[in-house]
């Protein structure tokens, strides 16, 4: 057995989500949702305080709250889903376009085919699947640590805001359920924290990103905000 | 707020380079903030990608894990047509997004400067049926130089690169089906500023098209419509645009100069 992965915050892991999420333009308001089961407990969930905007998440004000007083939605996901650590619940414009046509997410570019077959409609398929499409009302994901819900998070929202710009010019190019099969499943990604490359220790790609994008959306304002899939 | 570490800084500075290595890191790290300026970014993802002088085939590159705003002339990453790095690199790259990159610099030598990008409207166009159409002013200038390859899944086998390399002929563009945008060009200016007319391009039919199917420009005003500065050896205008952008990246953060 290798040495153990370095422990993440997750009380840090969850304040840098909100303010990511503020950064990329995926809040709305007051109402978006990032929580996450204490490690350790399967009852315990740390949040965000209501009536507190992502900006203003930090390691000290999120809250441990009983699974039984959390939103009824994420309350529903933790339960078909015993495996999720993470939930993240978004309503980008979107996300919600997609969620309210008929269509719903086709596979037209490599973001979606990357995500089709982890895309559920029904919350009782979300023991198999990690992207729940609510129709008419939104979209969330959960997986085992918080960069594996935001890696997923972003593969699909961009999936959406693609699949919204492409219907504007036509129905798009489908791909064939040939190349859906080939193309490799992103929430399949291993929930490492680590990885060996080049003989070296480096954080695995979800950790990866995550730490740079939080980094870039926490600093020093030289970055342009905003500038992705919302 | 967190414990997350700023990149670590190579602060190698101009004296660690050949001067026109150094010249084009700057030009480089230049074009990458600019993207990010634009919007053109994808977080840690996708390449543009600049051949140094010599004969060796030798590239510069962005380090995988940095944003484009992180970029900097030092610590971009010089590595080989296999993606392996020449020399020192305090990080890695990203080889799996630079084989189409280099299936291209292999086989086009005026390909000295590739981009590609992931915009919301670059892959709109990419994934429609229809594809660019010469409803703009923008989409008439370099329709022309345009082809397309189609998705063959998501990582590049050794027999896609010869349908890459054929697929693309002698245009400048190549709309990457279901996918996104590639250009190339001799210098990075070329390359941006054909690159920003196809983003605009696509930007306007897409918006176009949530109206109708657009007016087709006849084909005798497309003839005159076909653009100067994508036109190999023409790239003063391009410079002159490149150096105006890059005035704006200035005024907000120029320490990709470093």
């Amino acid at each position: 057995v290798s040495a153990e992965p370095p422990e993440h915050d997750p009380r840090v892991d969850l304040a840098a989500a909100y303010r990511l999420f503020d950064f990329l333009g995926w809040v709305e308001g007051i109402d978006d949702a990032i929580t996450l089961r204490v490690p350790g407990s399967e009852r315990l969930i740390l949040t965000k305080p209501f009536g507190v905007h992502a900006s203003e998440v930090t390691a000290e004000n999120a809250i441990e709250v009983d699974l039984d007083d959390i939103d009824s939605m994420q309350r529903t996901v933790y339960a078909a889903a015993p495996q999720a650590r993470c939930i993240m619940h978004v309503h980008t414009t979107a996300a919600l376009a997609v969620a309210s046509s008929q269509r719903g997410l086709t596979p037209t570019s490599n973001y979606s085919a990357s995500v089709m077959r982890a895309i559920a409609y029904r919350v009782e398929d979300l023991a198999e699947r990690r992207i729940l499409i609510i129709r008419n009302d939104g979209l969330l994901v959960h997986g085992p640590t918080v960069p594996d819900a935001f890696i997923v998070l972003y593969r699909v929202l961009g999936a959406c805001e693609f699949q919204v710009a492409t219907n504007a010019i036509d129905d798009g190019l489908a791909l064939s359920p040939e190349l859906l099969a080939r193309t490799v499943d992103v929430t399949l990604n291993p929930a490492q924290t680590h990885v060996r490359a080049e003989g070296r220790r480096v954080p695995a790609l979800a950790r990866r990103l995550f730490d740079t994008m939080s980094r870039v959306a926490d600093g020093d304002g030289s970055a342009a905000p905003r500038n992705m899939p919302r | 707020m967190t414990t997350i570490a700023k990149p670590a800084e190579q602060g190698l500075g101009a004296a660690a380079f050949d001067p026109e290595e150094w010249a084009l890191r700057v030009e480089l790290a230049a074009c990458y903030r600019l993207f990010d300026y634009l919007g053109w970014t994808e977080m840690i993802f996708n390449h543009i990608t600049m051949r140094v002088p010599g004969p060796e085939h030798h590239f510069l590159i962005n380090p995988f894990g940095l944003h484009y705003s992180e970029v900097t002339a030092s610590n971009l990453v010089k590595i080989d047509l296999d993606g392996r790095i020449i020399g020192h690199s305090a990080y890695p790259v990203n080889p799996a997004g630079f084989v189409i990159h280099s299936a291209l610099h292999a086989a086009v030598p005026e390909a000295r400067c590739i981009m590609h990008t992931h915009s919301t409207n670059g892959l709109a166009v990419a994934s429609s049926r229809r594809g660019l159409e010469p409803t703009n002013r923008y989409a008439a200038s370099i329709i022309d130089t345009v082809a397309y390859h189609d998705f063959e899944g998501p990582s590049v086998h050794d027999d896609e690169k010869a349908r890459l390399v054929a697929d693309l002929g002698e245009k400048r563009i190549l709309i990457l089906r279901n996918h996104g945008l590639l250009v190339h060009a001799p210098t990075i200016p070329d390359a941006f500023v054909v690159l920003l007319k196809l983003e605009r391009a696509c930007e306007i039919q897409v918006a176009t098209n949530t109206i109708d199917v657009g007016i087709t420009i006849p084909d005798e005003v497309l003839e005159i419509s076909y653009d100067y500065s994508i036109t190999p050896g023409a790239s003063r205008g391009a410079r002159r645009i490149f150096d105006g952008m890059i005035r704006q990246v200035d005024k907000i953060d120029a320490s990709y100069k470093s």
